[in-house]
């Protein structure tokens, strides 16, 4: 052995280690493919990674649901009581709504109207139920007199049979005490409509020879000074003829059904003359 | 307060009901259930007062009401009052003959006055009016008289409580 033993052994393996991270340093990181030997334990990891997420994740989602069940509970409750309060709120909406287009006819029909109209509410109707009438909340203050017409845009209803400061009540077409003047549309031939159940009204006094038929339409004739003339009442359902006698029987069904108005007009001032009046006063002045 | 007084207090709370569902037959009634005819609420008071209380009461409950009936609809008045008093005449001969007390008692007589006082009505049209009723309502009458029927054991307990029969007219039914 030597003043200075060499152990060229270990100096070997000193530089190797050395040298090897000074080697690697110097190693650029290429874009692109990975390299053939880093491959397979890329995939191993990334392989074992996304396992292990996934059981994780799995682990993770079954813990929360299990600890939220009476979150999910609460929220579910909550959405239930939520969804049928919207959806009561829709019906409302709905109502409204149907109510609105409804009641804009009736301001529609008020405004093209020649004819000086009122609108009121139905706000009852009659309690012994042998008669059909209506009380509707508009009186002698509103303008309201006796015997007035009372329409809708669809047809007649009826006509003023009391009235009171803040109240009236109509006795509508369909009420055994109630005749109205009126003709057949398309022959002109002309009868009295008289109430004869909640639903029907006769057409009387027709002659034998006046040409009527199911579905021709009844007007008012506007004569009497209550109703406008040439307002609808109601469709012909019935026509008997019998082998004799002078007349003929015809049943009539209204147009509008007194149990489904709501809000209705009074006709506070016919202005069926008017235009015939003008023109009156044209021809005198020309005279 | 005396039982005296306070069956006059209760007589007075009938009037008051009879009003009350006088104004919700004629209103809610129909915006609830229409087209289903109403059962004539108002005629289970008349009903009651007739059945378990005096005929002074009863005559009461025919006569002071009517003003009110006739507010409430356009039939004439003397058809209103021939009408409840063909009913009072039915409950009273009724009563004198057969009374039991209990729901099933008064839900008939309730029926059946209904029937009686429609039927009374038409014949006083037919016999008196120029225009008469030509078309009674006989299915009307019928389903009237079945709802009465079917909805008073709902508010007999009141009536009850508000019209407590007393022994004279147990002891009269029994006897009779």
């Amino acid at each position: 052995m030597g003043f200075f033993p060499i152990d060229f052994k270990k100096i070997f393996i000193i530089c190797l280690l050395i040298a090897i991270p000074m080697i690697a340093i110097n190693i650029q990181r290429n874009e692109g493919e990975l390299s053939f030997f880093l491959k397979p334990i890329f995939l191993t990891t990334t392989f074992f990674q996304n396992s292990i997420t996934n059981y994780s994740d799995s682990v993770q989602k079954t813990t929360s649901l299990y600890l939220n069940l009476i979150n999910i509970k609460k929220n579910n409750r909550e959405l239930t009581e939520k969804m049928a309060r919207l959806e009561a709120e829709l019906l409302k909406f709905t109502s409204v709504q149907l109510e609105n287009s409804r009641l804009n006819d009736l301001l529609e029909f008020k405004k093209a109207s020649p004819h000086k109209l009122l609108g009121t509410r139905v706000i009852g109707y009659d309690l012994l139920g042998q008669h059909t009438t209506l009380f509707i909340d508009k009186g002698k203050s509103d303008g309201i007199m006796t015997g007035q017409a009372v329409i809708t845009p669809n047809g007649v209803i009826g006509s003023i049979l009391n009235t009171e400061d803040h109240f009236s009540q109509v006795l509508t077409l369909t009420d055994s005490y109630s005749a109205i003047d009126a003709v057949v549309e398309r022959s002109q031939a002309r009868g009295i409509v008289e109430g004869a159940s909640p639903s029907i009204c006769k057409l009387k006094y027709l002659q034998r020879t006046d040409d009527i038929h199911v579905d021709d339409l009844i007007i008012t004739t506007g004569l009497d000074g209550i109703f406008p003339k040439g307002f609808p009442i109601g469709k012909v359902i019935k026509v008997d003829k019998k082998d004799y006698g002078i007349s003929q029987e015809v049943q009539v069904a209204p147009l509008v059904s007194t149990f489904d108005a709501e809000a209705v007009l009074v006709v506070l001032k016919t202005n069926d003359n008017a235009e015939l009046d003008t023109k009156m006063k044209e021809l005198s002045l020309k005279d | 307060m005396t039982d005296k007084e306070k069956s006059n207090s209760y007589f007075i709370l009938n009037i008051l009901l009879l009003i009350f569902i006088c104004l919700f037959e004629t209103s809610f009634w129909h915006w609830l259930f229409s087209p289903i005819p109403s059962p004539m609420l108002w005629m289970s008071v008349s009903v009651a007062v007739m059945l378990y209380r005096s005929t002074l009461e009863s005559l009461i409950v025919i006569y002071l009401p009517c003003l009110l009936y006739f507010t409430l609809s356009t039939e004439p008045l003397g058809f209103t009052l021939f009408g409840l008093t063909a009913v009072s005449i039915f409950i009273k001969l009724l009563r004198d003959r057969i009374f039991i007390p209990g729901k099933l008692y008064f839900a008939s007589v309730y029926a059946a006055s209904i029937l009686i006082f429609h039927i009374f009505f038409f014949l006083i049209s037919i016999l008196t009016e120029v225009k008469p009723h030509s078309h009674p309502q006989v299915w009307k009458w019928f389903v009237q008289a079945f709802l009465a029927f079917a909805i008073s054991p709902l508010f007999y307990s009141l009536l009850e409580k508000l019209n407590p029969p007393d022994e004279s007219i147990r002891e009269g039914g029994s006897n009779g």
